[in-house]
């Protein structure tokens, strides 16, 4: 019966020793078998607690428990534990602020740019950051970083400007056109300039013309003189009426003073280019009766030209004379022009809906044809701001984001305010300090893995993480 | 009945065997023409109708997926309609009832999307997807130039218009979709500020090019007698020709050409999807699809054919590198397992002829394997099925068993053959033979019935699993049957052929010695036999001592079973046990919204950290979409196939054994493998890959694009969210979150959120645009051409056609400010800025959409544990219905794996007990006592410990491949158990007869003679059985994985079952006998009726 009862209590044992060593070495030997999702998913409770598990495929679904995926069944893996992201010790630093710009700020003591005595503040270097906008701090290992390409830059005050774009026309400038007209009538004996487009200088020799007119005036003025000469003198003043008439009749103090010395009446009367520059129009023909009043040429003078920009309504509050502007033209590729804006026209065209504005500037060369089109760029100066490039912003809607290096590859967002946007900058209102880095290249990948990290740590903390996200898109 | 064809079969046994060998040749024909793949097709019966069009997903949704998924409501034999909107593509799958022709449902899709295709919006391109699947990806291929010759766009344009359509024309193929380089496109750059100055709209310049380019026929004009086909040449063929397009005159009536405001260049057309080789950059690829139900390997041949065909044919210096050949897993994996099969084959011969000791008997066993497994492929063959993985898995599990019958019908023929020897010679010894075939032949017939009846359950599975198992299931029992008839035709006939009893002397005596082992054999009485003797001396003690301590034993069977539940609680589990296919699928998923150009440069880092590990022989990163229906990935989710070198290259890895000489370490290799693992080097790589922001999946081509394929929820609750807005949708999944998360059983819950799309909005100002008399269409034309760019028309150039697009050059476009200064022309003529007519934001929105029969729909995931299913389904309706108020027009649906589960539990419920009555009876029917048949179902539980801690000790999951072994392991059961109380019976009754049935001692040496004298034949099935798999476990190969999973519950099963059944019956057997029957001695039992048994 005794032997009875041991045989019992053995044969009890046995599979109890069994289950206990099974049990052991199914903890123990996970590592061996299968692919890494597999292995991992039985885990022994101790883990349990601590692990999370992600789907591969969707990285949004995670879990506490391991198992496979909702969407797609796919086994969860654990998700990688890493060092907690805390960013590198807290040092306490003093800046100087502007008292009257408090976005001017900086880190010596000393004057702000109007002069003013600078206030020493205190701003913390590190310590615990949170959330934004569904994102939290993340580290990535300097390495790695290099694999994705993160590149990051250091923040520093810079001009900032902004260029408006606009087309543009060459154009002539409007005080350096002259008309070249007749005030009598007659014909066109010689004509020395016949052709347009000719460029004349000042002086030089347009065409003769013979009036009847001219010639009676010639005479009137030889009697008058005559007269002048006759003891009494009271043909004084029919010779200066004679003389004042063709001097009205644009007739050169030259020829008028030749005509005295001879005494001889001119059939014909030179003219002579008022300005020098390049005959744009020319309406005379060689034997051609004129009319008085008729124009005869255009001269324009085109050492200096005007460039009429097409600014729209909205650009139109940025727009200042005295601005700095670039003409550039298809025509000379790479070439730039420089020129400020004059004049800006109080009007606006309805037909194009733009108002224009006057670029002066000097033609070396005559480069600058009118008619031309030209593009224009306006820089619009905003003095020096604190800027953060263009590339470092995530815009996600609501927010916008910038990823700052705090070194030892913890990096961490900040949600900034930007003010104006220069070229590929933007003007930093707040949220991130001048000589602070951040990260300007790989920007997606860091925060798909801040968003992926934040979910995590949501899943740990409960609901703590508000405003996700995926709950942006509002 | 069977016995006359017993005795017809060894009556005119030439006949049969040549009727057998006819079959033979058959089946040969049949196992070269039967399809093969690696395993079955598993996607349901879907037709994709597919669209291109390049908006953002809600435009698709509302304008495109809605109005389709719509029109195909009410399409007969539907099951479900699910579309994805996603940026320029729209995805409506139409999935079919179970069974329905695939053919038949996509006449059934065009019928009705023929209602809709002219409602559409213009421009949209909406195409039925080939009858393919994603799972049909089996070859792939990357079209290089490493001489420089050619560039990407060069390239692609020959992949696209030639390569192309030459191996969509290989029979089998239903598309070859391109991948990655540059689609040649006719880039016209306009420059707003030169068409501002003309004062030319952009629309002219849109039209003036559509009209520049085409050809025309003036039809026929006559001269002389001949006629002349008239035609008008007007294709556009190159950059000048779209160069010199008149627009218009200026003012002055000089003709303003194209030129004079755009640049027109030759330019690469919006990417959706880029391809990478080895890591070196951007390249070209193909993706060859195959036809539904095609032969994959005989397809993939076909194509390598016919690339080598077209060699001399590729441009200079380009060639054709192949990232992917499905056909190497195919061959390996249908290598292993006819390896293995022939390995079973050996091994089992080896059991056979060990055990009989005895060639002309043991001959005919192991000639039944082969050729009831070869015939078995010609039912397979008739069937339409494949061979692939799982009907060879199911081949190979029952060689095991095939034999049972040929080994029980060569049994009893030795034993009364030997008898008839030892007694003396009386009669013809044929007749004996003849008889005692004829004896065990209805036996065996119901041996194999009972596997037959056991295996039945796994033809009730359903969908995936169901499309899995099923052609394992027919194999197996194919096989099974085919092997029962062999049993009762070829194996009686064959034996009849060794006719001879005497030997023949001759000389020279060697020679005579082994022809005369070889036909004639010895017959060793069962107590003589050298193998019995060894199991005698065995078993005899054991089963001496169980008789001795017979609660004791009765007990600790009952506390091992016991043992089985908590270990069954820690087995973990999953869909489909792993088929190691020897390529990785690397798929890193980022959230949506990377840019192409980020894609690129992450691919191609990635690709060059996998080419630097040493077992690399080439890899292929794709990202985004290939140009097929089949291919619903986004750019966040990149694909990599890495094709790892022979497992002979790969490093070694430094074991014990590593010091002895070259040949000495052979042996070892096969128990530590000297070379590192595949587990290993994926560990490395992920190590490698750990990208910020990128998460990592590894899994294998055919496994992923079976998991990829849309197949709903697949979590045993799902709660779809139906509704018109995904804001509403997914605030509601986040309040059944909350809700249901503290409801008993919950495990996890999940409501999808909608994700990762960035928009730029304009918002077009009514009140604005009416001062200028504009109207949204001018607007929204102006937002579509200048800023998208449309196709304005495509060039004809031979064989290739290009499409010419007009849009802003990019500087005028790429950025923010620079989309505020498009301009939108008015009917003055003036050309107003758009940020004067819209508003521009920029927002995060939804970046795919998802519609199910019409509605947007939300999914929200419910995994539970430790509950039933429909229990928690009620209380959870009924939660949600108290707690949740829904606003109108936002409806739930409660779906998911669940009613699958209760459909399969109450199919289940009803066909596991009904299996187990048809056992039960089968086994009342051969023992004529239901007392014996429990006793024989005892065995089920038995082999449950030995089938549940063995896959314990191996840690496996629990698969349905795992139950599949279980359900074919309760058919063995039964079986080893019907022979087990068989003998004992026999030798009680033995004993009975003979009137020695008087005190316990009588009984227990009836029961140690029967349980002793006899364990020959029990154990030569059993060990054939055990035998016959063993093999499986030491598979290393292809596919080997998922034969694991079947076999370990069956080889653990058997074994316990076995041993315990040794163990456990005869003292189990005599107190039944001595309590019940022989009533503790009182009754004189050879009064009672002696039942008429078995006949062995």
């Amino acid at each position: 019966m005794k032997k009875r009862i041991k045989w019992i209590c053995l044969f009890l044992l046995f599979p109890m020793i069994v289950l206990y060593f099974s049990c052991k070495s199914g903890t123990q030997n996970q590592t061996s078998a299968g692919l890494s999702q597999e292995k991992q998913a039985r885990v022994d409770q101790a883990d349990l607690e601590k692990k999370l598990y992600r789907c591969p495929m969707h990285p949004n679904y995670t879990s506490d428990k391991p198992g496979s995926c909702p969407i797609c069944g796919m086994k969860l893996v654990p998700v990688e534990k890493e060092e907690k992201a805390t960013p590198p010790a807290v040092k306490k630093k003093t800046m100087y602020r502007s008292t009257m710009n408090p976005n001017e700020i900086s880190d010596k003591p000393g004057k702000d740019s109007m002069g003013m005595q600078m206030v020493p503040f205190e701003v913390e270097e590190g310590g615990e950051v949170s959330e934004v906008g569904g994102r939290i701090a993340v580290k990535i290992s300097p390495e790695r970083q290099q694999l994705i390409g993160v590149k990051s830059e250091k923040l520093r005050i810079q001009p900032i400007h902004k260029l408006i774009r606009a087309v543009g026309r060459i154009d002539y400038a409007e005080p350096n056109i002259s008309l070249v007209t007749l005030k009598f009538e007659g014909w066109v004996e010689d004509l020395f300039v016949n052709s347009t487009g000719r460029f004349v200088r000042k002086g030089d020799r347009l065409l003769d013309i013979y009036s009847p007119d001219l010639v009676a005036a010639q005479q009137e003025y030889l009697l008058a003189m005559k007269a002048n000469d006759l003891p009494g003198g009271s043909g004084l003043s029919v010779l200066k009426s004679a003389r004042e008439r063709l001097k009205l009749w644009n007739i050169s103090d030259e020829q008028v003073e030749n005509l005295e010395r001879t005494g001889e009446v001119k059939k014909t009367l030179m003219l002579y280019a008022p300005i020098s520059g390049f005959v744009i129009e020319k309406e005379v023909l060689q034997g051609q009766k004129i009319m008085p009043g008729e124009n005869l040429f255009k001269i324009a003078d085109l050492s200096r030209v005007w460039v009429s920009g097409e600014i729209y309504e909205y650009e139109l509050p940025f727009i200042k004379p005295g601005q700095e502007a670039n003409v550039s033209l298809s025509y000379f590729p790479g070439e730039t022009f420089s020129g400020k804006i004059t004049y800006v026209y109080p009007y606006l065209n309805p037909e194009t809906r733009t108002v224009k504005v006057r670029i002066e500037m000097q033609n070396p060369g005559f480069k600058l044809k009118p008619e031309m089109y030209a593009n224009l760029e306006v820089q619009v100066d905003y003095g020096s701001r604190l800027a953060i490039p263009a590339d470092a912003v995530i815009d996600a809607g609501e927010k916008k984001i910038a990823f700052v290096d705090r070194g030892d590859g913890y990096l961490e967002p900040r949600e900034v305010k930007l003010g104006v946007k220069g070229e590929g900058i933007y003007e930093v209102l707040a949220g991130v300090a001048e000589g602070e880095k951040v990260v300007t290249s790989a920007n997606f990948l860091i925060d798909s893995e801040s968003s992926l990290k934040a979910a995590l740590k949501q899943m740990t903390q409960g609901q703590s993480v508000e405003g996700k996200r995926e709950n942006q898109h509002d | 009945m069977i016995e006359k064809i017993i005795e017809f079969s060894a009556k005119n046994k030439y006949i049969v065997i040549l009727l057998a060998l006819a079959a033979i040749v058959a089946a040969i024909y049949c196992i070269q023409n039967i399809p093969l793949d690696a395993i079955p097709d598993l996607s349901d019966t879907q037709v994709i109708i597919y669209s291109r069009w390049d908006r953002s997903p809600d435009i698709i949704e509302d304008q495109v997926t809605y109005p389709i998924t719509t029109a195909m409501l009410g399409a007969p034999k539907v099951k479900a309609i699910r579309g994805y909107s996603d940026f320029g593509f729209s995805y409506v799958y139409v999935i079919f009832k179970d069974g329905t022709d695939i053919y038949w449902a996509r006449s059934r899709t065009l019928e009705y999307l023929s209602k809709i295709l002219p409602r559409l919006p213009e421009g949209v391109k909406t195409e039925i997807g080939p009858d393919a699947t994603s799972v049909g990806w089996v070859y792939q291929y990357a079209l290089v130039d490493k001489t420089g010759k050619n560039d990407l766009a060069e390239l692609r344009s020959f992949q696209d218009w030639y390569l192309r359509y030459w191996l969509q024309g290989v029979p089998g193929v239903a598309e070859v979709a391109s991948i990655g380089g540059f689609q040649k496109q006719y880039q016209i750059n306009v420059s707003p500020t030169a068409l501002a100055a003309f004062k030319i709209p952009l629309m002219k310049v849109v039209e003036a090019i559509r009209e520049g380019n085409n050809d025309v026929g003036g039809r026929l004009v006559e001269f002389t007698g001949t006629e002349y086909m008239v035609r008008a040449r007007g294709y556009a063929k190159s950059v000048s020709d779209l160069e010199n397009i008149v627009i218009g005159n200026d003012m002055k009536g000089t003709p303003v050409l194209v030129k004079n405001v755009a640049n027109v260049a030759l330019g690469p057309e919006i990417r959706r999807g880029v391809a990478d080789l080895d890591g070196e950059g951007d390249t070209v690829g193909g993706i060859v699809v195959m036809r539904f139900g095609e032969n994959a390997l005989n397809v993939i041949n076909r194509v390598k054919e016919k690339i080598k065909d077209i060699q001399p044919s590729l441009p200079k210096g380009a060639e054709i590198v192949t990232t992917y050949d499905r056909s190497e897993l195919i061959k390996r994996s249908i290598d292993t397992l006819k390896h293995q099969l022939i390995e079973e084959m050996i091994v089992v011969s080896f059991v056979i002829l060990i055990f009989l000791w005895h060639f002309p008997s043991a001959i005919i066993p192991i000639l039944t394997i082969p050729i009831a497994v070869f015939l078995a492929f010609i039912p397979l063959f008739g069937m339409k099925l494949t061979s692939n993985v799982m009907s060879l898995s199911g081949m190979a599990i029952s060689i095991g068993v095939l034999v049972d019958g040929a080994i029980v019908e060569v049994e009893n023929a030795y034993k009364k053959l030997q008898l008839w020897q030892a007694g003396g010679r009386k009669g013809d010894f044929h007749e004996v033979r003849l008889n005692a075939l004829k004896e065990v032949g209805p036996s065996v017939f119901f041996s194999l019935l009972v596997i037959a009846v056991a295996f039945l359950p796994v033809f009730t599975l359903v969908d995936q699993e169901g499309r899995l198992f099923k052609p394992l299931a027919y194999s197996k029992n194919l096989a099974m049957a085919i092997a029962a008839l062999l049993a009762i035709t070829l194996d009686p006939a064959m034996r009849m052929l060794f006719t001879r009893m005497d030997y023949h002397h001759y000389r020279p005596r060697w020679l005579s010695q082994i022809t005369n082992t070889i036909t004639v054999g010895k017959y060793y009485p069962e107590e003589k036999h050298p193998i019995s003797k060894i199991l005698f001396k065995l078993y005899e003690p054991a089963c001496r001592f169980v008789l001795k301590y017979r609660k004791g034993t009765i007990i600790a069977a009952v506390l091992l079973m016991i043992t089985t539940v908590p270990a069954y609680l820690k087995l973990g589990s999953e869909f489909m046990p792993p088929l190691n296919e020897g390529t990785i699928l690397y798929m890193p998923t980022t959230l949506p919204g990377i840019s192409v150009t980020e894609t690129q440069r992450l691919l191609q880092t990635m690709d060059k950290i996998f080419k630097e590990t040493p077992e690399v022989a080439r890899v292929f990163g794709k990202a985004g979409r290939a140009e097929t229906s089949t291919d619903p990935a986004p750019f966040s989710m990149m694909e990599t196939t890495v094709v790892l070198k022979p497992e002979s290259e790969w490093r070694k890895v430094k074991r014990w054994y590593s010091g002895l000489p070259g040949i000495m370490q052979r042996p070892f290799r096969f128990i530590w493998r000297d070379r590192v693992s595949w587990e290993e080097i994926v560990n490395e790589l992920d190590q490698k890959m750990r990208f910020p922001g990128v998460s990592n999946a590894w899994t294998m081509p055919i496994k992923a694009r079976i998991d990829m394929l849309t197949t709903g929820v697949r979590t045993p609750i799902g709660i779809k969210v139906f509704g018109a807005d995904f804001k509403e949708i997914e605030n509601i999944g986040q309040q059944l979150e909350r809700v249901m998360k503290d409801i008993r059983g919950t495990r996890s819950i999940f409501a999808e959120r909608v994700s990762g799309g960035y928009f730029v909005d304009f918002f077009i100002k009514r009140s604005e645009i009416a001062r200028y008399g504009l109207s949204v269409k001018d607007v929204e034309m102006v937002i579509m051409s200048a800023i998208g760019g449309e196709p304005v028309t495509t060039t004809v150039e031979g064989r290739e056609r290009y499409t010419v697009n007009v849009r802003y050059g990019r500087e005028w476009r790429d950025d923010l400010d620079k989309l505020r200064r498009v301009l939108v022309p008015t009917m003055a003529g003036a050309q107003i800025p758009l940020d004067e007519l819209a508003d521009i934001k920029l927002s995060f929105g939804p970046s795919m959409i998802k519609d199910e029969n019409g509605m947007i729909t939300g999914y929200v995931y419910v995994d539970i544990t430790g509950r039933d299913v429909g229990g928690y389904v009620n209380e959870a309706k009924k939660i949600v219905q108290e707690k949740i108020h829904l606003p109108a027009g936002y409806s739930l649906q409660w779906s998911g794996q669940y009613e699958n589960m209760i459909r399969v539990k109450q199919r289940l419920k009803t066909v596991i007990p009904l299996t187990i009555f048809i056992i039960f009876l089968l086994l009342f029917m051969n023992t004529k006592s239901p007392v014996k048949a429990s006793i024989v179902m005892l065995a089920v539980p038995f082999s449950l410990v030995g089938a549940v801690w063995f896959l314990l000790i191996l840690k496996f999951n629990i698969s349905i491949a795992v139950w599949v072994g279980m359900i074919a392991l309760m058919g063995l059961d039964a079986e080893t158990g019907v022979f087990m109380l068989l003998f004992l019976d026999l030798s009680y009754y033995d004993q009975v007869r003979q009137g020695r049935m008087k005190t316990f001692d009588d009984l227990k040496e009836a029961i140690v003679h029967g349980a002793v004298k006899r364990i020959r034949p029990k154990m030569m099935t059993v060990t054939a059985m055990f035998m016959g798999l063993v093999p499986i476990m030491w598979a290393m190969g292809t596919g080997s994985d998922m034969m694991k999973r079947i076999a370990a519950p069956m080889i653990g099963g058997v074994f316990t079952s076995f041993v315990l059944e040794l163990l456990v019956y005869p003292p189990i057997y005599a107190i039944w006998k001595w309590r019940y029957e022989m009533k503790q001695g009182t009754v004189d039992v050879s009064r009672l009726p002696i039942p008429q048994l078995g006949k062995h």
